[in-house]
Order: structure tokens, then C-alpha cells, then sequence
């Protein structure tokens, strides 16, 4: 019995002392991927936004697109969402991509998005009141672990 | 209750880092660089430092409390149980970035009337761990206080 109970301590111990050791690795690769891969998307010119507009119909485009670095050590699946909502946060266009960049790779990336000519008064888009959200996710480990973003910007004339 | 000089001087470490130094800091740190924080990064700082305060004086009786009981009586395991359960909370405490209840997710930033942006760290994996880990400590506390308790071998 008392055999018993000395085999089943030491059991445990060195499981949650190998679980704890795990743990702590598991936190620091995790964060340091994250960064990494943080620290590529904003060094590059991957989410610089170009807009441009069709001159036969009216209709704005916005395009984002650019190479994904992932400089980290493991893979890491992004999801990249933008919304252009009106002043009364109804969606007027939205569009998403999920892109996975493997470690130490880049990866393509391109979201297009198409604002209607008559969502847009006089054409000037620059003068068009309403907000502009981003929603990004950033997962590592088998999406276990990770980071999401959300931006919302008001934008627009009287 | 006899308490041991050892205990007492890391009860008084706990006091010291834990409890005077997070509200000194508050006394002395101006006021603007708790509101910039706060707006900026969504951390309410003072209450932060209050909450740190409070786990240390926590901290400080479980060290007191557990100097003071005889070692594999029925009180050292409440005792180490409640410690351990302690340490969790302190785990999820420190991932979420002072906030329990969102269980190891740290959100930063905040909203105004013109512009939102939140960020979210998704830490769960890791509280969901430590619980497993302290799971497996209570256990190895309860086998500990049950080997203690048997008979001695002949």
C-alpha cells in the first residue's frame, strides 16, 4: 500500500514539474513567434491600402495586398477581415481572407474590396461619413494561441 | 501557533514587494501617467497596483499560515490546497493582465467616440495548463497528507 502511494507521488511529481517546464516553453516560443511575426507584418509595406476608382461605373475599389513575412520559428494562419460601414454602422462593403505563412516564409496576400458608386455622395469618398473597421487575427500552435485585433476609425466630411 | 523566523521574513518580502511598493508607487507616480495609460492601453493602472496589494496581504497570511501549522496535519492540507488554488488565480491574474474573468485572454486598448482599437492575447492555452498543473499538485498534496497518516511499516 504505502509502495503504492510512493510510486503514484513520484508520478505526479515529475508530471507537473515536466508539465510546468512545458508550460514555460510553450509561453516564451509562443510570445516570441507572435512578435516576430508582428514585427515582420509592420516592417514590411504588406497592409498599405490602395484605392482606386472604375471610371466607367463609378465604383471604388480597395486593395489590400502585399507579401506576408513570417520571421518566426512556426506557422502562423492570419485572418484579415475589413468593413466599410455607413453612419449608421450598416455594412456597405466587407471582405476576408485567411492566409497561412509557414515559418520562415512569405506568403501572397490580397483582399479586394468594391464600394458602390451610390454608397459614395458626389463620388468623393473622401467626404463620405462613415467608419472603416479592421479585424485581425493572428493564431499560432494549432490556433491555440494568439492575437486579435479590432479597429474602428470614423472617417469623413460634415 | 508558534511561527518560524523564516516565515516571517518571507511573509515580510511579500508585504514588501506585494503591498507597500504597488501603492507607494501609486502615491508617488503623477497622475497623468495613470490617466495616459489608461486611455492608451486600457489598464486602469491604479487599480491594478490596488489589486496587487491585495494578493500580496493575501499572499502574506497564507505564508504566515502555512509557517504555522504542523506539517501533514489535517489544517497543512486545506492549507496547501488553498495555496495552490491561490497560485492559479495568480496565473490567470497576471495573463489577463490584472482581469480573472476573462480567464487568460489580456485585452489592451479601448474605445472613444471617434475610434475603437482593442487587442486581445490569447493566453488561454496557458491558464488552461496551469490548472491542470495545479490540479496535479493538489493531488500530489493529497497523497503526500494520506502517506503521512498511515501506519508506520513494521
Amino acid at each position: 500500500m504505502a509502495l503504492k502511494f510512493l510510486k503514484g507521488k513520484r508520478a505526479l511529481k515529475l508530471s507537473y514539474r515536466a508539465l510546468m517546464v512545458a508550460t514555460i516553453i510553450i509561453f516564451i516560443v509562443g510570445i516570441s513567434n507572435l512578435m516576430l511575426f508582428l514585427g515582420g507584418l509592420t516592417s514590411s509595406s504588406s497592409f498599405a491600402p490602395k484605392l482606386s476608382r472604375d471610371e466607367i461605373t463609378g465604383d471604388w475599389t480597395l486593395t489590400f495586398s502585399g507579401n506576408l513575412m513570417n520571421r518566426g520559428f512556426l506557422d502562423v494562419t492570419l485572418f484579415f477581415e475589413i468593413t466599410i460601414l455607413d453612419i449608421d454602422e450598416n455594412v456597405i462593403a466587407t471582405n476576408s481572407t485567411t492566409a497561412l505563412v509557414r515559418a520562415g516564409s512569405s506568403q501572397p496576400f490580397s483582399l479586394v474590396m468594391r464600394i458602390p458608386a451610390d454608397m459614395v455622395p458626389d463620388g468623393k469618398i473622401e467626404e463620405a461619413r462613415g467608419y472603416f473597421q479592421m479585424r485581425m487575427a493572428i493564431r499560432e500552435l494549432g490556433n491555440l494561441m494568439g492575437l486579435t485585433q479590432l479597429m474602428k476609425i470614423g472617417s469623413g466630411g460634415q | 501557533m508558534r511561527v518560524k523566523r523564516k516565515t516571517v521574513a518571507v511573509a515580510l518580502l511579500a508585504l514588501v514587494f506585494l503591498v507597500a511598493l504597488p501603492l507607494a508607487l501609486e502615491m508617488y507616480l503623477p497622475g497623468e501617467f495613470f490617466r495616459a495609460f489608461s486611455t492608451m492601453g486600457g489598464i486602469d493602472l491604479a487599480a491594478l497596483m490596488n489589486k496587487v496589494a491585495v494578493i500580496g496581504v493575501t499572499m502574506t497570511a497564507f505564508i504566515i499560515l502555512r509557517g504555522s501549522v504542523e506539517k501533514l496535519s489535517r489544517d497543512w492540507l486545506v492549507l496547501s490546497i488553498a495555496y495552490k488554488a491561490f497560485w492559479l488565480m495568480i496565473v490567470i491574474f497576471a495573463l489577463g493582465l490584472g482581469s480573472i474573468e476573462n480567464l487568460g485572454q489580456a485585452v489592451l486598448g479601448g474605445s472613444s467616440d471617434a475610434a475603437t482599437n482593442i487587442v486581445t492575447v490569447d493566453f488561454r492555452l496557458i491558464a488552461l495548463l496551469a490548472a491542470v498543473i495545479v490540479a496535479l499538485m493538489i493531488a500530489h498534496s493529497v497523497i503526500v497528507y494520506r502517506e503521512g497518516s498511515l501506519p508506520p511499516r513494521n
